[in-house]
């Protein structure tokens, strides 16, 4: 029975059978994790698919995602979930000492795989003869191991059920119509549109920002309102409106740095030593120059003052001192180099040395010159920057302008308008609705060009006194719109100003009926600002219609700009229930005044309440589902639109 | 495998062969028993011994003598009562008188001199006569009058007790217990058993058991079955299963804390890996199983829990916590 057995031998079949076994362990993993992938590939998948439903539930419940997109992420989701498990199944690890241990519980080895793996490995100590004993054992007892029966590779038909099954309704929730796409096709255009608008207004910062004629006190002045207006249009969920007032706010500031190329206290300190060198006889040309901030023609005046100080009397002499040492006083904060000039000059005209005071006071007269040419690079400077956010707003309303009205006929392609004008008709229903926001703001555009001082055309045709209609044509706004605002012609920059600054405040406004009170405020018109029941109280700009007005047969055909719907909603309708557009209605394309209005409206283009009403609707429903309404406010403004709906 | 795997001194085959022919002589007298039978037989060959306790006339004593029979180890039989002295057990020094006169003091070996004990009814002794056991098991000898012997190989003591009779017998204190591998509960036979004893017993049948196995190989059995390597998660089992029978082990089963008083010794592990051991190689097996350590974890543990008395009043037993433990405790770490 016993046996001499060499060394080396039993060295060589301890590692065979150690070999052998960790092949056998090595192919029962593999089994293993087939069999795993069975189970846990259709279990991710599903979990992936639930991640899609879930997409697909909350897109369905608020504006979030497109059908195309919830596909895409859905199936990322499934393909990502599919994939880590399968990554999950075949890499992790699993050691061999852990597998043998697993192996013999599964498969009843009565732990000789893993006796035998650390007998070969060494951790365990038992006479070497037993040790090869033992794994023997182990190795015939694998040798028995019946995979097919003790480890089967079964798909679980009720989970592939359950995955089939939410498969189906994941394709199906993609095939019915979300009720949200065209909410969030606007907001993604919006987004696509304010982005764009961030980088033109990027570029122009650079542009001032590498602009060699300013000084960089002054590029960084003109830079700060872009700066506002780029950290403005980065808000999350900005909506329209916002957008449009964050640029109108920065073209308000920058407009009116462009007047002078002042700023505030500069300009108060000017006035200031004007009002006190108007104090003196001799001086009081250079004060009113300088009252008047014309900073070149002061230069002039205090030239020629310097040339006349020796015909002064004394007594003027020093009565000019006394006027150029209160003049210094005012303009010591703002432009303290002018200040000691004017200051030198009045010590020296006190000294009596008339030839001093007149180096003073030419050389005062160059520093106004030199302030006045840098002032007007910022004014120019601030110009440029001004036309490009207006120009950045203007594209930005026509943009959402045109996606709105590409949603809108995408979702009711071949709709009939009423008195069969689909075209027109059609767009004029979209630009009435589509933003309100829009017409005010090219209005505003109209305004702040008016400012700046260019002369418009007044021959268009004027509204009575107390009605305000809207009409603007694309391509000519500034003429369409100074020529529209005729009563407000004669006022003075305060007032222009003033409109301006009434259009900003209006695009911050969501409701239609604020934007025409506003509206009606900037441009000076008489139009009533409650706008209630006697006209709209929208701002009126009409242009003439030899002019701006599509006639028949003109060969230029001109696309009416969008309509501003007016706020006078909150009557009954009826003859109220229509506003005014400009220009005229092609005769072939029918006449909507002869089937709603009465003959007071003939010659205008009008649009019934009840089509601008449909808009105002969906404003108003987009706004109560935002977040910007407060919920307890929500009610409120739901019963004081219904009450404004228009009646049959 | 190029080269045949080399022999062991014994090969399971024949360590299977042996304990079964002496099973099989067993069986000749004893009839059912198969877990008294094989738990006893993994003391014989462990070396250690085992408390067996059941009613009268289940054949406890049958059992033991038969197996020194089977075994053909040298047998005595010590019937403990109130009266026993620790020299009846131990022996003691005589005076005798030589033949030239002159008189001196001769060691009487007792029945502890034997390869296997027959402690019939040992809780009916009083603790002094008990402890002259102690030395004997643990040490594997005996001190008489400062002079030391030692016991032949193999030693075992086999004791019996009536868990009925309480009355004027002394409890075996925990030291002692601590020192019995197994406790092995003798049950009730079932019908057919008692008819095969009935037919066996009241006839004129008399079954001799035969030797098949001398001490020596016992002893190489014994040694064999040390060599049974135990992979280290099926010891750290062993150790988990140990600590989880004291109440104050955070991770001990509830019933432990509720009604245990003081587990297990690390005797007791060494008793379970130990039992294992011989019981994979009764099982034809080269290792050690986690079934191994669950057939023998009851008789090993039984008697080494100290159950508080909420258990006694609530008549909850040790077998009771030790399957709960079993449940409970986890073979993975």
């Amino acid at each position: 029975m016993q046996r001499v057995i060499k060394q080396g031998q039993t060295q060589s079949l301890l590692l065979d059978s150690h070999t052998v076994l960790s092949e056998y362990l090595q192919r029962w993993n593999t089994r293993l994790r087939v069999a795993r992938t069975l189970i846990w590939v259709p279990r991710g998948l599903l979990v992936g698919l639930l991640i899609a439903l879930i997409i697909t539930f909350i897109s369905r419940m608020r504006p979030w995602l497109l059908p195309e997109e919830i596909l895409r992420n859905g199936l990322i989701a499934i393909a990502a979930t599919g994939v880590l498990s399968l990554v999950l199944v075949w890499l992790w690890p699993r050691e061999t000492h852990f597998s043998a241990q697993d192996f013999d519980r599964r498969f009843g080895l009565k732990e000789r795989m893993s006796t035998a793996l650390e007998l070969g490995s060494g951790q365990l100590f038992a006479p070497k003869v037993f040790v090869t004993h033992q794994i023997e054992d182990a190795r015939i007892a694998a040798k028995k191991v019946n995979l097919a029966h003790l480890l089967p590779l079964r798909v679980r038909w009720l989970e592939v059920a359950v995955l089939v099954l939410s498969l189906i309704v994941f394709v199906g929730s993609l095939l019915f119509e979300n009720p949200y796409t065209d909410q969030v096709l606007a907001q993604q255009a919006l987004d696509r549109e304010i982005d764009e608008r961030i980088e033109e207004l990027e570029g122009s910062r650079e542009e001032v920002l590498e602009n060699a004629d300013l000084s960089e006190a002054q590029q960084q002045e003109l830079s700060e309102p872009i700066d506002e207006a780029i950290e403005n249009l980065e808000r999350d969920e900005i909506s329209e409106a916002e957008a449009v007032a964050a640029l109108s706010e920065a073209e308000q500031e920058l407009r009116e740095m462009a007047t002078d190329g002042m700023s505030s206290d500069e300009r108060q300190a000017l006035e200031n030593a004007g009002s006190a060198l108007q104090n003196s006889e001799p001086s009081s040309e250079l004060g009113e120059a300088m009252e008047n901030r014309d900073q070149e023609q002061a230069a002039e005046e205090a030239e020629e003052l310097a040339d006349n100080l020796d015909n002064l009397s004394e007594e003027e002499r020093q009565e000019l001192a006394d006027q150029l040492e209160e003049a210094a006083d005012a303009l010591e904060s703002t432009d303290p180099e002018l200040a000691e000039s004017l200051r030198d000059a009045a010590e020296a005209l006190r000294e009596g040395n008339t030839q001093q005071a007149q180096e003073a006071l030419e050389e005062a007269a160059e520093q106004m010159r030199e302030q006045g040419q840098q002032n007007q690079s910022q004014a120019d400077a601030a110009e440029e920057l001004a036309d490009d956010v207006a120009e950045s707003r203007r594209e930005m309303i026509e943009s959402t302008q045109d996606d709105a009205s590409g949603s809108e006929e995408q979702q009711q392609p071949g709709q009939q308008q009423p008195g069969g004008q689909q075209p027109q008709q059609g767009e004029g229903q979209e630009s009435q609705g589509t933003e309100q926001q829009s017409g005010q703001n090219q209005q505003g555009t109209g305004q702040t060009q008016q400012q700046n001082g260019e002369s418009g055309e007044s021959s268009e045709g004027q509204q009575p006194s107390g009605e305000n209609t809207e009409g603007q044509q694309p391509g000519q706004p500034a003429e369409g719109q100074q020529g529209g605002q005729q009563p407000g012609e004669g006022q003075g920059d305060s007032d222009s100003q003033q409109g301006s600054q009434g259009q900003a405040s209006q695009s911050q406004q969501q409701t239609g009926a604020s934007q025409g009170q506003a509206s009606a405020s900037g441009a000076g018109d008489t139009g009533n600002p409650s706008g209630s029941e006697e006209q709209p109280g929208g701002a009126g700009e009409q242009p003439g219609p030899g002019e701006i007005n599509n006639n028949p047969g003109d060969e230029d055909m001109r696309d009416f700009e969008s309509v501003y719907s007016p706020q006078r909603i909150g009557d009954s309708g009826g003859e109220d229930s229509e506003m005014s557009l400009s220009g005229e209605v092609s005769e072939d394309e029918g006449d909507p005044i002869n089937e709603v209005f009465n003959d007071e409206f003939s010659g205008e283009s009008v649009v019934p309440y009840d089509r601008v009403f449909q808009q105002y609707q969906g404003e108003v429903q987009k706004a109560l589902d935002s977040d910007y309404i407060p919920i307890g406010l929500r009610d409120y403004i739901h019963a004081y639109f219904t009450s404004l709906e228009p009646q049959d | 495998m190029t080269d045949a795997p080399p022999t062991l001194e014994m090969s399971i085959e024949e360590f299977s062969e042996r304990a079964q022919a002496i099973v099989d002589q067993v069986r000749k007298v004893i009839v059912g028993q198969t877990d008294l039978i094989r738990q006893a037989l993994i003391c014989v060959i462990a070396g250690r011994h085992a408390l067996l306790e059941g009613v009268p006339g289940l054949g406890k004593t049958m059992l033991i003598r038969t197996l020194a029979q089977a075994m053909n180890l040298k047998f005595a039989r010590i019937q403990f009562t109130p009266d026993l002295m620790p020299a009846d057990i131990v022996g003691t020094d005589i005076l005798e008188e030589r033949e030239d006169g002159r008189r001196e003091f001769r060691f009487q070996a007792g029945p502890v001199f034997a390869n296997l004990v027959l402690a019939d009814e040992i809780n009916r002794a009083t603790p002094k006569t008990q402890s002259a056991l102690l030395e004997a098991m643990q040490e594997k000898r005996v001190t008489v009058a400062n002079q030391t012997y030692e016991l032949e190989a193999p030693f075992f003591v086999l004791a019996t007790q009536n868990p009925l009779e309480m009355e004027g017998t002394y409890p075996l204190p925990e030291a002692q217990l601590d020192r019995f591998m197994f406790k092995v509960d003798v049950t009730f036979p079932n019908a057919n058993e008692l008819v095969e004893i009935f037919n066996r017993t009241t006839g004129s049948y008399a079954a001799e058991p035969e030797p098949v196995v001398d001490a020596e190989q016992i002893i190489a059995m014994g040694e064999l079955a040390l060599q049974v390597p135990i992979a280290s998660h099926v010891s750290e089992y062993v150790a988990r299963l140990v600590v989880s029978t004291h109440p104050e082990y955070p991770d001990a089963p509830d019933m432990v804390k509720q009604y245990v008083r003081y587990g297990s010794s690390p005797r007791g592990g060494q008793a379970l890996i130990l039992g294992s051991k011989v019981n994979a190689l009764l099982e034809g097996r080269y290792n050690v199983a986690f079934d191994d350590i669950r057939q023998i974890a009851a008789a090993v543990f039984r008697h080494r829990l100290l159950l508080n008395f909420e258990a006694q009043a609530e008549g909850i037993t040790a077998d009771q916590i030790i399957e709960d433990m079993l449940e409970k405790v986890g073979q993975e770490g």
